[in-house]
């Protein structure tokens, strides 16, 4: 009986969390796997198990040991590709955002430059924002409909949360605008990566901007993407630039 | 010291006013104050060597230089003299010859000479270029500058190249003109002058690849040559050459199908450039050459060999496959497992880890790996041998130690040490990542504080420097749990699931608002809710009648019967449903079932349901089981009225 409860929880929380029981199972251990490879040195083996790990379940911590073993293997594009998509899932983490800062520091590029109410949206998870908003929404809404429909008397309390879920969904709205827009940054995974004036194989290159270089991603077309760095604009191969908040972990 | 503008050179007379100066502060009996001169001139910089004269700020002589300065006089004042010659001055078409120019300056002072006036049919190529010291007329030495130039001829004839003037100390010195005569081939004519073989090593060479090649130098029969070759080198563009030879030997060489005794010397260089460059091997030797002016004369001097002229083309590393850990080496390396100091250690005291390192390659110059800065550690650079790098090459391995501090209990092995070297034999990069060696840290004792690395003074630094290297950002390890899954990496906000789910609760608020609603209705109008009941019951007791029926339960039956009949009566008179008797229902009854067999059979069934109540038989229990039908069409009718 109570195997089957447990049975029975671990479906329903796998398909809460919209993974299937056996993914779980084998990211855990990818993820295991990749640990041991990293400790005894095989920084290439480790970087494959965490990436497999990682498109079976993302993980803040999964990816953070992702962006660890592909710094050790010299790819310090992916590397800060993967400590960025860290932290836009668990920006309160101290050991990757330092990760990020050594890895910027050491390979001389530059942190992207985020507005005011992008700044804002990295404070929290990415999808908490949107959480909160919805919370927030939902409670104001319910304080504002329900004592009229239930016939309750007035009171403050009830006039108190619908103004507190107002003012909660009006702080969340830049922050959701920031997240908006941060969905659009990303790195340069390839050293020398040519920024091409053109889509084409052919067009003239504008610059070489090294690996980890941030940038963000404005139209596509083809295996082309536009994206404009701190300093310049262009095309680059859709290949050479990972978006951080990618439909997969994989650049 | 001298200030920098005042290396004294070719101005003896300059620091014999200095010397004679400095007696003049000492009488005083005062410590002089420092000298500062102010030529108001430039003087040539022309450099003496060995060494110069300088002068301490107490005005006293540097005792070093005072013995250097004493050892050798160098003639820098006589007129430079310039001496250009054919070597041999007659040959055959084919046969190997060389334009020398000889100086009587110092290397430096000579300029670079890209074009020569050659005669059409002549070509004329740059080759070796050394100095040397000779006793010259005056009894002191005298620099000797040797430019070697490798002719080509197409045609036998005569060639001159005509007097030209070279700058030699920034002034203009004339070249005597020199004549070549060219015999067809086959033509009796001088031996070949002596030269040094000299070949690049088989396959692709790649920037920073050491390179051992060997410098050969026939050892003449005649005697034109005496004693082996001197101060070897090879000339290129973009190379580094180690400064001292591997080795010299006397063995017998095979070449072109026939032996000889020769000088080996073997040498190391290094391409520092990718692309085509020219390298011309070199050396000094002392050989037989004729007294200038006196016919017939022979002396012994100091003459430059070279080689001919190696094109070499030196190819990038690839780019592809570069492993991490890579600092240039290059060659055949293997690592040995490396070795800890100790394997148990308490936290925060010194581990260190050596590392051997054997193979071919430059060895003495492989800069170890870098170890990145990491949470649980501190780690200082990689400590080299301070043995020169051509001792550590001839040994054939090279050490390396890191020194290493784990920083937590938690600790279990020292960290891998990314380290790769390209193969360009095999032209891959061969990993030799130095693997973990397992320790046991055990915590610092309770009430023990744990030494800090640079509290001691070991890597120095004050408190300024510690904070700043605390705030200095590092690799931390790695995260032992995966954490919480997400979805996805796109925002919540932009997945069509997120605004699906904002169904809920506003389904959720509206079937509130629908419930209050209904709720507010239902009181307002009890009947409905009462027909609801009766309806609900009516079909509920009619299920338990037909149940035992099918049973022939008669009892049962009768009970579902009378209870069918209550709830479907129940709503019109606003009552309990168990409140009702036989006179109730019977006034409920449809107007024609008042009086027909329905009211009848209704009578029947309450009387069947009194004798039960009061213990005894179903009267016409089976009669009334007959009658279902007939009951199941009055309670249609009842809970059609309802």
């Amino acid at each position: 009986m109570r195997i089957a409860h447990h049975l029975i929880l671990s479906l329903l929380l796998a398909f809460l969390a919209g993974q299937p029981v056996g993914a779980v199972g084998s990211a855990d251990a990818l993820f295991d796997q990749g640990m041991q490879a990293y400790v005894a040195g095989g920084f290439a083996q480790a970087a494959t198990n965490f990436r497999e790990a990682s498109a079976l379940r993302i993980t803040a911590g999964t990816l953070h040991n992702l962006g660890n073993a592909e710094w050790q293997s010299g790819h310090a594009g992916a590397a800060i590709l993967a400590w960025e998509q860290a932290q836009w899932l668990d920006p309160f983490n101290p050991d990757t955002r330092g990760n990020l800062r050594f890895a910027r520091k050491a390979a001389q590029v530059e942190s992207p430059e985020l507005a005011w109410y992008e700044i804002c949206s990295a404070w929290l998870p990415v999808n908490a924002w949107a959480w909160l908003a919805t919370v927030s929404f939902w409670i104001a809404a319910t304080m504002v409909i329900l004592p009229g429909v239930l016939r309750w008397r007035k009171a403050d309390w009830q006039q108190g949360l619908a103004a507190a879920g107002f003012a909660v969904l009006l702080i969340t709205l830049p922050a959701l605008v920031g997240v908006h827009t941060r969905a659009q940054l990303g790195v340069v995974v390839s050293a020398a990566t040519p920024l091409r004036l053109t889509p084409t194989q052919q067009a003239q290159v504008l610059a070489k901007l090294p690996a980890g270089e941030s940038a963000r991603l404005e139209r596509q077309r083809g295996n082309y993407v536009f994206i404009r760095t701190a300093t310049a604009g262009g095309w680059v191969e859709r290949g050479q630039f990972g978006l951080v908040a990618s439909s997969n972990s994989n650049p | 010291m001298i200030p920098a503008g005042l290396r004294l050179s070719a101005v003896p007379q300059f620091a014999l006013l200095l010397l004679l100066l400095l007696p003049a502060h000492s009488a005083h009996g005062q410590s002089p104050p420092p000298t500062v001169l102010r030529p108001r001139q430039p003087l040539p910089t022309v450099r003496v060597n060995p060494g110069s004269l300088s002068i301490n700020p107490q005005g006293q002589i540097d005792q070093f230089d005072q013995m250097v300065g004493s050892s050798a006089s160098i003639d820098l004042d006589s007129p430079v003299t310039v001496r250009a010659e054919f070597e041999p001055a007659t040959a055959a078409l084919g046969q190997r010859i060389t334009y020398r120019l000889i100086l009587s300056a110092l290397d430096e002072s000579v300029e670079k000479l890209t074009t020569l006036p050659a005669p059409p049919g002549l070509k004329l190529s740059a080759g070796g270029r050394a100095q040397s010291y000779q006793p010259g007329p005056t009894g002191r030495l005298q620099p000797q500058t040797t430019l070697n130039f490798r002719a080509t001829v197409t045609a036998s004839g005569e060639f001159v190249v005509p007097a030209f003037t070279i700058k030699a100390y920034g002034k203009d010195v004339a070249v005597p003109a020199a004549r070549l005569t060219v015999t067809s081939p086959g033509a009796a004519v001088a031996a070949e002058a002596p030269h040094l073989l000299f070949e690049l090593p088989a396959g692709d060479i790649y920037v920073g690849q050491p390179l051992r090649v060997s410098l050969i130098l026939a050892d003449s029969a005649d005697g034109s040559l005496q004693g082996p070759p001197q101060q070897p080198a090879i000339v290129g563009e973009s190379i580094f050459v180690e400064p001292q030879a591997l080795g010299a030997r006397h063995e017998l060489i095979q070449r072109n199908g026939r032996s000889f005794p020769a000088y080996v010397m073997e040498m190391v260089f290094t391409p520092v450039r990718e692309g085509r460059q020219t390298l011309v091997a070199q050396a000094t030797s002392y050989g037989r050459r004729p007294v200038p002016g006196q016919p017939g004369a022979i002396q012994f001097a100091q003459i430059l060999l070279d080689s001919d002229p190696l094109e070499m083309t030196v190819l990038p590393l690839p780019k592809e496959g570069v492993l991490p850990g890579f600092t240039g080496a290059i060659g055949n390396y293997q690592v040995d497992a490396p070795v800890i100091s100790t394997n148990e250690v308490v936290a925060g005291e010194v581990i260190v880890l050596n590392m051997h390192v054997r193979g071919e390659g430059n060895l003495g110059r492989l800069t170890p790996p870098k170890l990145s800065p990491l949470r649980e550690w501190m780690t200082y650079p990689p400590i080299t041998e301070s043995a020169p790098p051509m001792m550590i090459q001839q040994r054939g391995y090279a050490n390396f130690s890191y020194t290493l501090i784990p920083l937590s209990d938690r600790v279990k092995a020292t960290p891998a040490i990314p380290f790769c070297c390209f193969d360009p034999k095999r032209k891959v990069y061969v990993d030799l990542t130095i693997p973990p060696v397992p320790i046991t840290v055990h915590p610092v004792a309770a009430g023990a504080a744990m030494r800090s690395p640079g509290a001691d003074g070991g890597t120095g630094g004050n408190a300024a420097e510690t904070a700043a290297r605390e705030h200095e950002p590092i690799l931390s390890g790695l995260v032992e749990h995966p954490g919480p899954g997400a979805g996805a990496l796109r925002p919540g906000q932009e997945s069509g699931w997120f605004w699906a789910a904002q169904s809920i609760p506003a389904a959720i608020l509206a079937g509130i608002t629908w419930r209050a609603r209904r709720r507010r209705y239902l009181a307002a109008h009890p009947a409905v809710l009462r027909q609801r009941r009766a309806r609900r019951g009516l079909r509920r007791q009619l299920q338990v009648a037909r149940r035992a029926a099918a049973a022939r339960d008669a009892r049962g039956y009768v009970t579902g019967a009378i209870s069918a009949l209550r709830e479907a009566c129940a709503p019109h008179g606003a009552a309990n449903p168990d409140s009702l008797v036989c006179a109730d229902i019977l006034r409920e009854l449809p107007a024609e079932d008042r009086q027909g067999p329905g009211a009848e059979m209704v009578r029947r069934f309450f009387a069947a349901a009194d004798s039960l109540r009061y213990g005894g038989p179903v009267n016409d229990g089976a009669e009334l089981l007959a009658r279902q039908p007939e009951l199941e069409q009055l309670l249609k009718r009842l809970g059609a009225r309802i």
